[in-house]
């Protein structure tokens, strides 16, 4: 069959009632959207849920009464985390509820970035696609999506794949690839492996932000604070060694604070002194050495790269080599530098030496219940995002003349070195999937709007394993808002519309009829499912929250795939004479990757360490601000070689002189009222260089210059570093672990 | 008799905020954008207080949630004119918001800064009101509020046992920020219940109040963290 046979205005439109069911209907809801019969005016009642806001799939509940989500709070029985929510998972309450959605499709009337929009119905909408797909030739429409690991991107490959469209392309944190490629010939996973630190006595961090916005931050908070607390009489350890006082670093026990670039060094020196010491096996040694078959290097020269004294590098080496269970990860800035793919490697490394693969408190592999593989053609690729930009800006083949945008803002996220230019002027039409006017659905020829995380079907694996198999489902837990459809739906509805039987490629009826019958399909091998009648198993995984394995992780990693590539250096962006700091962007739990950005309680939330509200801000060491003349929220310019960003100055004690950093999320064109024109987006002053071996972005490579503007006041929580008392580097009131140690009078 | 209390292990928060956003979410708390908030009124019922030990490189963090200590001997109470701030015979220090008349005395009183003056009215943009929660009322500008210890939820579990014709147990009432910490840092319960999970923490070695030398008497215990 042909695309363009299908994709015929008429046969569009009949589809649409599609969009609206949810399942078949000889299936009661378990889950009814709104008030039913039986709940009572003003009642009060929970409904399971999944998480939506990051790709690591919590299990929530929601409160509804009348209709309306009133609170979310954990799922306490989903195995990711247990009960807990984190800051962004509450805010979701306002993300459905936000004044500034998009609730029905819109056509662009004005100018690109005009951001003039008139209504039009699903029916037009959708024949405005037909028009856009059979104008142009399918090499040239291309697909951003958000997560290749979910269901939905899954069924955005087979959507590609079938209509013989370029691979789609996903837009996913900048150093998401690198740790899975370190993964890949380290540890012989194909994705992100599980830290088992709940039951460690020794985690050694290489960058590795477990606490901030990372891969599962619920799961990995919660799991750090058992490895201290959840084990009676046995407290364990958690070394930090990162340039910048993260969040993680800042919870540490000990924080190292490392030069940027050198992570992938250090871990070398701790490999150089377990094998020497004879801390470790001769297995593990050869095992080792197949990823590294040289000597690292010697002591003094590494430590003197770190910018660490060779002393400390050799106590954590004993440390961890002498720990009953210890634990190496990587990741976070280190994966971000030129050499970030020897850094994650040298990393995660350490694990085979310390002999931890599938051992409690070590590391194990990821597992899943596979539903986004059984949804994924055979032999699913993608097309990297550096390719996609070459495509657009000309530089490979022809010009992207259609691009869908499917929950994605690579307009807010992309570093600008890569010169996509504000409004992607070099590609022809552009038709977005989002709830919300972000900075790339601003620039769409064409709006399809999405129902958002509480309002739609989900069937949600967690993109970063924690180690047992967990497939989270929810039914919708309001009514939806607007018009908005589930992403799922919208492409099967294309997909079915077609005039000839593509029923092969696409047999389900929607989204939740795709996961319904492969749990009809799976039910054998699915926990509990052996015997069990179909629609039961379903009902009670709605009612449960999705399907979880219980018991311990098991699977261990099957060890290194190839040899590590040789780059200790790293490079940056920017001469050091006339650029003499380092920027490091970083994800705060208030933004995020920016997502979080319109959001009123998240914008007021104070962040944790620098208690800034409501805006961006520049971390500064007191020194480096002495040196440049700022004060505490000074307005200062901020230059790379690529952009130029103006933004407010804090002056932390916890930051490393030479060093500023930066936080994500802020620097909106648009997004709301919340969001529009707040703060500064660092990726602006990120150029074009790569991590070495995978074509991903170097965003922490890049020298900044700084010069003072004018003066000016941040809104912040706590006190200032110049306001601290005598003698005390405290924000607020006082340290109680001086004035009243040890028991309650 | 009843005494609700607090227990928050310093050695399993991370700081990440989630109690904070949790609170404003179910009780309704007012935020008040940039410009209030640099005139420092932004409204934190509970807020993660970061201290900072030492001198780079040799630097540590320590984080601290800090909220109204609830305490048995009150410096914000007897400062109040009309009352309308009171202990109750269950050891809450209560806010009657109608007969609040903004003196402000009892935050100037408070020594653990934990009181805050609506001075506007809270505005939802429609539909962000569709949130707000139909236990906790929404304060009019004017007068003073403060953690609750989450009142509305002491109620519901104190009634949902007294129809079930038991007693309240743990089980029965957990405040929000103690139910979405990630870290299971925060406890909540009854201190004058000796089976009670606080009660059993408060004997713990690393058992603090804030300020205690302030003679405040807190229902909020701190376990002091690190190694």
């Amino acid at each position: 069959m042909h695309r363009k046979d299908f994709l015929k205005v008429s046969t569009l439109g009949a589809s649409l009632p599609l969009l609206e069911g949810c399942g078949s209907q000889e299936e009661e809801f378990l889950v009814q959207p709104a008030v039913r019969p039986g709940v009572l005016a003003g009642e009060s009642v929970w409904h399971p849920s999944v998480c939506t806001q990051c790709p690591a799939g919590c299990g929530i509940q929601v409160r509804v009464i009348d209709g309306n989500a009133k609170k979310i709070e954990g799922n306490p029985i989903h195995s990711v985390n247990r009960g807990g929510v984190c800051a962004l998972g509450h805010s979701a309450l306002q993300e459905v509820y936000n004044p500034d959605r998009i609730l029905d499709p819109q056509r662009r009337v004005g100018d690109r970035g005009d951001s003039r929009f008139e209504a039009l119905s699903w029916d037009e909408a959708l024949s405005e696609v037909a028009r856009l797909m059979n104008s142009v030739s399918s090499e040239n429409i291309a697909f951003i999506g958000s997560e290749e690991s979910s269901v939905v991107g899954a069924l955005l490959q087979r959507f590609a794949d079938s209509l013989g469209l370029l691979p789609p392309t996903f837009l996913e944190p900048p150093e998401l690839q690198v740790e899975r490629r370190a993964a890949e010939l380290s540890l012989g996973t194909d994705s992100a492996p599980y830290f088992d630190l709940a039951r460690s006595d020794y985690v050694l961090s290489i960058g590795a932000p477990l606490l901030d916005p990372w891969r599962s931050p619920v799961h990995y908070t919660r799991a750090v604070a058992e490895m201290r607390r959840g084990r009676p009489g046995r407290r364990g350890r958690m070394i930090q060694v990162e340039a910048r006082m993260s969040l993680t670093a800042a919870n540490a026990d000990e924080w190292l604070p490392i030069l940027p670039g050198t992570e992938g060094v250090f871990a070398r020196a701790v490999a150089g002194i377990l094998i020497t010491e004879s801390l470790v096996d001769d297995q593990a040694r050869r095992q080792y050495e197949r990823l590294f078959p040289e000597a690292p290097p010697s002591l003094d020269t590494s430590a003197e790269q770190c910018g660490l004294l060779p002393e400390r590098i050799q106590r954590i080496a004993r440390e961890i080599g002498s720990a009953e269970h210890r634990v190496a990860v990587a990741g976070g800035s280190a994966a971000g530098h030129t050499n970030g793919l020897f850094n994650i490697v040298a990393g995660l490394g350490l694990n085979l030496l310390l002999g931890n693969l599938g051992k409690p408190g070590g590391v194990f592999a990821p597992v899943s219940f596979g539903l986004a593989r059984h949804v994924s053609p055979p032999g699913a690729t993608r097309t990297p995002m550096a390719d996609l930009v070459n495509k657009i800006r000309g530089q490979s083949g022809a010009a992207v003349e259609l691009l869908f945008v499917v929950e994605a803002d690579p307009i807010h996220a992309l570093p600008a070195g890569w010169g996509l230019g504000s409004g992607l002027p070099d590609v022809g039409k552009i038709v977005a999937l989002s709830s919300f006017l972000d900075d790339t659905t601003r620039y769409a020829d064409l709006i399809l709007p999405l129902n958002t995380g509480l309002e739609r079907f989900s069937a949600i694996e967690p993109s970063s394993s924690i180690g047992t198999r967990v497939l989270g489902i929810a039914q919708p837990v309001v009514e939806p808002l607007g018009s908005g459809q589930h992403p799922g739906d919208v492409l099967l509805a294309v997909a079915q519309a077609m005039e000839e039987d593509n029923s092969a490629a696409f047999p389900w009826s929607s989204f939740e009829g795709l996961v319904r019958s492969w749990i009809d399909e799976e039910l054998e091998n699915l926990p509990g499912g052996r015997g069990a009648s179909a629609s039961s198993y379903y009902r009670e995984a709605l009612a449960r929250g999705g399907i979880f394995e219980t018991g311990d992780p098991s699977l261990a990693p099957p060890g290194p795939e190839g040899q590590s590539p040789n780059q200790e250096q790293a490079r940056f962006d920017g001469e050091e004479a006339v650029f003499p700091y380092v920027l490091l962007p970083f994800a705060s739990i208030k933004t995020g990757n920016g997502r979080g950005a319109n959001r009123p309680w998240l914008q007021e939330l104070p962040d944790p360490m620098s208690t800034v509200m409501w805006n961006s801000w520049v971390e500064l060491s007191p020194s480096d601000a002495s040196d440049l003349g700022v004060s505490d929220g000074d307005w200062v310019r901020v230059e790379s070689s690529t952009g130029v960003l103006d933004a407010q100055a804090i002056i932390d004690p916890a930051v490393r002189p030479g060093l500023v950093g930066i936080p994500l999320g802020h620097g909106h064109q648009d997004y709301g009222r919340y969001a529009q024109g707040r703060g500064s987006n660092p990726m602006n002053l990120i150029g074009d260089l790569r991590v070495e071996g995978t074509g991903e972005p170097a965003w922490a490579a890049t020298r900044v210059r700084i010069k003072r503007i004018r003066p000016g006041q941040l809104a912040r929580f706590g006190k200032s570093y110049e306001q601290r008392g005598e003698g005390e580097n405290i924000p607020v009131g006082w340290a109680p672990h001086e004035t009243n140690k040890g028991g309650v009078g | 008799m009843t005494r609700w209390g607090m227990v928050i292990d310093t050695d399993r928060c991370t700081g990440c905020g989630a109690c904070v956003v949790a609170c404003h979410a179910e009780n309704n708390i007012q935020t008040v954008g940039e410009e209030e908030a640099k005139n420092g009124r932004a409204m934190h019922w509970l807020r993660i207080e970061r201290h900072y030990e030492g001198e780079f490189p040799d630097i540590r963090v320590r984080f601290l949630p800090v909220l109204c200590q609830q305490c048995g001997s009150a410096p914000c109470e007897p400062v109040c004119p009309v009352y309308a701030t009171y202990r109750t015979p269950e050891g809450l220090n209560a806010m009657v918001y109608s007969r609040c008349i903004g003196t402000r005395y009892c935050a100037n009183n408070c020594p653990y800064t934990v009181r805050f003056f609506n001075w506007h009215a809270g505005e939802w943009p429609k539909p962000l009101d569709r949130q707000l929660n139909p236990d906790v009322s929404v304060r009019p500008a004017g007068v003073m509020e403060k953690c609750t210890f989450c009142v509305q939820r002491i109620q519901d579990g104190q009634d949902r046992a007294k129809d079930e014709n038991r007693s309240v147990t743990d089980a029965d009432i957990e405040t929000a920020c103690s139910q979405s910490c990630p870290a299971q840092a925060i406890t909540f319960g009854d201190l004058e219940n000796s089976d009670s999970r606080v009660a059993q923490m408060a004997k713990s070695a690393r058992a603090s109040h804030l300020l205690e030398d302030l003679g405040t008497d807190p229902s909020v215990i701190y376990l002091l963290g690190g190694e």
